[in-house]
């Protein structure tokens, strides 16, 4: 098991060197100022700490980020449990849903701006409503899959609800739950960007229109970068962890 | 507790919106502590009559006294199923737990003593998935004792063991009765399993089921072995008696 642990560490950063190499390199054969290289990049990122914006800036995107994910995973889960264990409710909804996964996040944005007003709420909401049917959907299935043998089980021996809950349907819903907040968070924060670059005054993507209209690459590269590197951290020291310790009985 | 079991015909619409009879009236009277068996071709409706009597299917009309009392959800009533129905996500011990309808600093102590008698103190941290099928069977038949059930209905619950974990199964099984005696009603399709374990048979007939045959069994439970000789003569006798008794004919 070390041994594995210790060739897969390997693989990762070989792979990690070798795409600074390339980038390091492209930066070469390319003008500087439309490929700026990872030092450039990285003194960038000092630079922004050091002036306390990157810190500012994040620091309110992932406010947004972890709102909007806390919502739309509630939403989203009750809306698709229900729609998964109700055929009615289902058949109901279902063009419902697939309206809300097709309409492009660019139109809940603008419309959300234009009912709303240019605000926090507005934001959140856009954002949550972007990504509600996608959780909806994948909990859906999830609801689906629950095996009415366990559920049989429950009703049998005359469980409580809370313990029916906790102990017998959610931990068949975990792998859904898991697979809906990795996905959630990397969609989210992508939208949030959009949302911020379009009607907010702080936040990585109203950073990015900035340096989008000075042509700044390497501020571009550093926040995005430094996000990524947050949303990394979250995934190995949070999500991962989490999906082991629920699925650990596999 | 004594169960007095009248049930009318039972109709059930299958997914091609046919009308099957499941059950004819069945009408029969279990002593209390008694061990019951049924034996029936395949199809003939025992399954669904555990389903009645347990509460998981609703007869069209039906009435199940315990007692002389109608049944109702202070009966405790503890059903052991044909396969194990273990939650793999909950250790042995959690699983046990799960089905114990109080919540007192007792609970620990009477769990383990459960696991004790039924050599499994040792795997209490253990998933399902990681001990073997007798194993399960055996933790299944616990979880089943744990509430001191007034009723326990069991639905083949050694099918498709090899046979001496069936018959180690059967051990405990009747070494716990006898320490903690209870009403069982136990369906099987062996007749010798039957002869061996039961005080009483009722055989049914083939679909819509119904009792042909109410049988008192004479055989000892020693030694506790399907090829029991006790066993192996009365069953000769009962073929020769009735030849078609096992497809539903008497």
């Amino acid at each position: 098991m070390y041994e594995n642990f210790k060739s897969n560490s390997i693989l990762r950063v070989s792979s990690l060197f070798i795409f600074l190499l390339i980038w390091w390199f492209s930066s070469f054969l390319y003008n500087n100022s439309l490929l700026p290289s990872p030092n450039i990049v990285f003194t960038k990122i000092l630079e922004e700490i050091d002036n306390n914006e990157l810190f500012f800036h994040t620091f309110i995107t992932l406010k947004r980020v972890f709102i909007s994910f806390i919502i739309a995973m509630i939403i989203g889960s009750v809306i698709g449990t229900f729609m998964g264990r109700r055929e009615k409710l289902n058949t109901f909804f279902d063009d419902w849903l697939v309206l809300g996964l097709n309409v492009p996040a660019l139109v809940i944005i603008i419309l959300c701006y234009v009912w709303f007003g240019l605000n926090e709420t507005a934001a959140i909401l856009a954002v949550s409503i972007n990504k509600i049917p996608m959780v909806a959907v994948i909990l859906r299935e999830g609801a689906r899959s629950i095996e009415k043998e366990y559920v049989e089980v429950a009703k049998f021996y005359n469980i409580s609800k809370k313990k029916l809950i906790f102990h017998v349907i959610l931990p068949q819903l975990y792998p859904y739950l898991m697979s809906a907040a990795r996905s959630g968070l990397s969609l989210i924060w992508k939208i949030v960007l959009v949302v911020e670059l379009l009607g907010r005054s702080n936040g990585v993507g109203f950073k990015l229109y900035g340096f989008f209209q000075f042509f700044d690459i390497s501020g571009i590269l550093a926040y995005t970068f430094s996000f990524v590197l947050i949303i990394l951290f979250v995934e190995f020291i949070f999500v991962r962890p989490l999906e082991k310790k629920l699925t650990r009985w596999r | 507790m004594s169960i007095s079991i009248s049930i009318k015909e039972q109709i059930y619409t299958n997914k091609d919106k046919k009308k099957i009879v499941a059950l004819k009236e069945i009408n029969t009277f279990i002593k209390p502590k008694e061990f019951v068996c049924i034996v029936g071709p395949s199809g003939c409706g025992k399954t669904t009559l555990m389903n009645i009597i347990g509460g998981l299917v609703k007869a069209r009309e039906q009435k199940i006294l315990i007692n002389d009392k109608p049944i109702n959800k202070e009966n405790s009533i503890a059903y052991v199923f044909q396969t194990s129905r273990l939650m793999p996500w909950l250790t042995l011990f959690n699983n046990i737990k799960l089905v114990c309808q109080e919540d007192s600093s007792d609970l620990k102590k009477k769990i383990s003593q459960i696991l004790k008698n039924f050599e499994l103190l040792d795997f209490q941290d253990s998933f399902p998935g990681t001990i073997s099928g007798g194993m399960r069977r055996k933790v299944s038949l616990a979880r089943a004792f744990v509430n001191n059930p007034e009723v326990l209905l069991m639905d083949e619950p050694f099918v498709s063991l090899d046979q001496p974990t069936t018959e180690n199964l059967y051990k405990v099984l009747i070494e716990y009765w006898k320490k903690k005696p209870t009403t069982i009603i136990f369906i099987t399709h062996s007749l010798k399993e039957a002869l061996l374990l039961g005080d009483r048979i009722l055989f049914f007939s083939k679909r819509p089921g119904e009792i042909i045959l109410d049988y008192k069994v004479k055989s000892k439970r020693i030694p506790l072995k399907i090829d029991n000789k006790g066993v192996q003569k009365e069953y000769d006798i009962i073929n020769k008696k009735y030849p078609n008794l096992l497809r539903g004919r008497k």
